[in-house]
């Protein structure tokens, strides 16, 4: 599969199309969706989900499968595409130069993404994670929070964001374990 | 080190979540080089987080594939693949989050050179004959599916016709206390002998165990034979004067006489 990407066959980004926009275009909406919801959130997301796919393209040949999934690979790409989006668009609203790191933070506390159940689907298992672990691993996972950060936002030490990340992917890990054996 | 010590420090799970500091992603990528029990929590971290994204997946429009993919068929024509920065984390420079080396951008120039040339001189042939070889296995999926489709039929054509033949009795097996859930049935022909048994539904045996058919001939249990999965009427062991039949669930390769809990069970 990498290799036939990195090979240029287009048929591959087809099938990685297939497997993966669902979960990359989940990460996206959550990042570029604006308080309150407007109607071109959606556009750009698409907008988003299409350069995504573009510097996967571009770029499968600096992936290293020594370093982690695909999956991850990708999921780090369309964050970070997200969060640079959200960028452009302050630069453009606001015609201000801010320096790169501190726009991207202040930005993304200006779109800051909370949970909303309706539109991510059925969460059965999801909710079953406790609060204050779901909201630091969604700020850190999806929202590209650093740990200092979250840290701040969630008014915790940065000591409790390593062990409580530890503990709720723990938790995960368990959950879909579970899931996994009761499916069988 | 100590690598439980590491394991639990949560060092891992920043990793998986891209909020490490550079010093650690290298710390992380070596010690996962040299330990496999570092390597294998990594990689159920990151099943785990797929997961979560899997889980909170939205399916974009469906034309936005074809705009994507058409667009990535004109770059292509257009120029081979340049670089760009894909993230932060890959390529803000050594200064602040850089996962690069030295080595790692003199190996990107060199794999850029060699894929500019195979993108000249290869990309097409190597389209051909890869869209010749998606062509070749859909078609043998799809023989196949047919031939599975036709004995499906077949099968189904000779079940009809016992099913339908008045020679046979139909007895319904019914679930006992054990598995009210479970039902299945027979098919006895008292004037042949021949005995055929159909499962809709039974818990798949566990490992080393199996479902055995009995007969109930004048009060004693006589074996008709083991339970083999898949669909459909199984031709079992004649029998020419039962009165009941059920289904036990027995250690793999049978029992003499029932010792398993009854799953099932039907009076003629």
């Amino acid at each position: 599969m990498v290799a036939s990407l990195k090979s240029g066959d287009q048929a591959a980004i087809g099938f990685l199309y297939d497997n993966y926009s669902a979960a990359l275009f989940g990460v996206i909406v959550r990042i570029v969706e604006t308080h309150p919801p407007s109607p071109s959130d959606r556009e750009n997301a698409e907008d988003v989900l299409q350069d995504v796919f573009v510097k996967i393209w571009r770029n499968i040949s600096s992936y290293d499968p020594s370093k982690g999934k695909l999956y991850t690979w990708l999921i780090n790409i369309a964050r970070n595409t997200a969060i640079d989006s959200l960028r452009v668009k302050d630069h453009k609203l606001k015609s201000k130069i801010q320096s790169i790191d501190n726009s991207v933070r202040s930005i993304n506390r200006q779109y800051s993404v909370s949970i909303h159940p309706d539109h991510i689907g059925l969460k059965t298992l999801v909710d079953k994670m406790k609060p204050e672990h779901k909201q630091l691993i969604d700020k850190l996972y999806f929202e590209g929070y650093t740990q200092e950060e979250a840290a701040e936002e969630l008014k915790i030490p940065l000591g409790t964001v390593k062990t409580r990340a530890r503990t709720a992917i723990s938790q995960l890990r368990e959950l879909f374990i579970e899931k996994d054996t009761t499916l069988k | 080190m100590n690598m439980n010590e590491y394991i639990s420090s949560g060092i891992l799970e920043s990793y998986v979540l891209d909020v490490a500091t550079p010093e650690e992603m290298k710390e992380v990528e070596m010690y996962a080089s040299m330990h496999p029990e570092i390597k294998l929590e990594l990689e159920a971290i990151e099943k785990a987080m797929h997961s979560y994204a899997t889980e909170h997946s939205i399916t974009p429009p469906p034309q936005l594939k074809d705009k994507i993919l058409a667009q990535i068929a004109a770059e292509t024509s257009n120029s081979s693949p340049a670089k760009e920065p894909v993230t932060r984390s890959m390529n803000e420079g050594a200064s602040s989050n850089s996962r690069f080396s030295t080595w790692s951008i003199a190996a990107s120039l060199l794999f850029l050179i060699s894929a500019t040339f195979a993108i000249y001189y290869g990309v097409q042939n190597g389209q051909l004959n890869s869209s010749i070889n998606k062509m070749q296995q859909a078609n043998t999926a799809l023989s196949d599916s047919v031939k599975a489709l036709a004995s499906n039929m077949d099968q189904i054509h000779n079940d009809m016709a016992i099913m339908q033949d008045t020679a046979y009795k139909v007895v319904k097996l019914k679930g006992l206390k054990i598995s009210p859930e479970s039902k299945a049935m027979v098919c006895w022909s008292p004037a042949d002998k021949k005995v055929y048994v159909e499962i809709d539904k039974l818990p798949s045996a566990p490992s080393g165990m199996q479902y055995q058919l009995w007969a109930i001939v004048d009060g004693k249990p006589v074996s008709e034979g083991m339970l083999t999965a898949g669909n459909g009427l199984h031709h079992m062991r004649d029998v020419e004067h039962a009165q009941a039949f059920a289904i036990s669930l027995e250690k793999a390769g049978g029992s003499e006489t029932p010792k398993g809990d009854i799953y099932v069970m039907g009076a003629i």
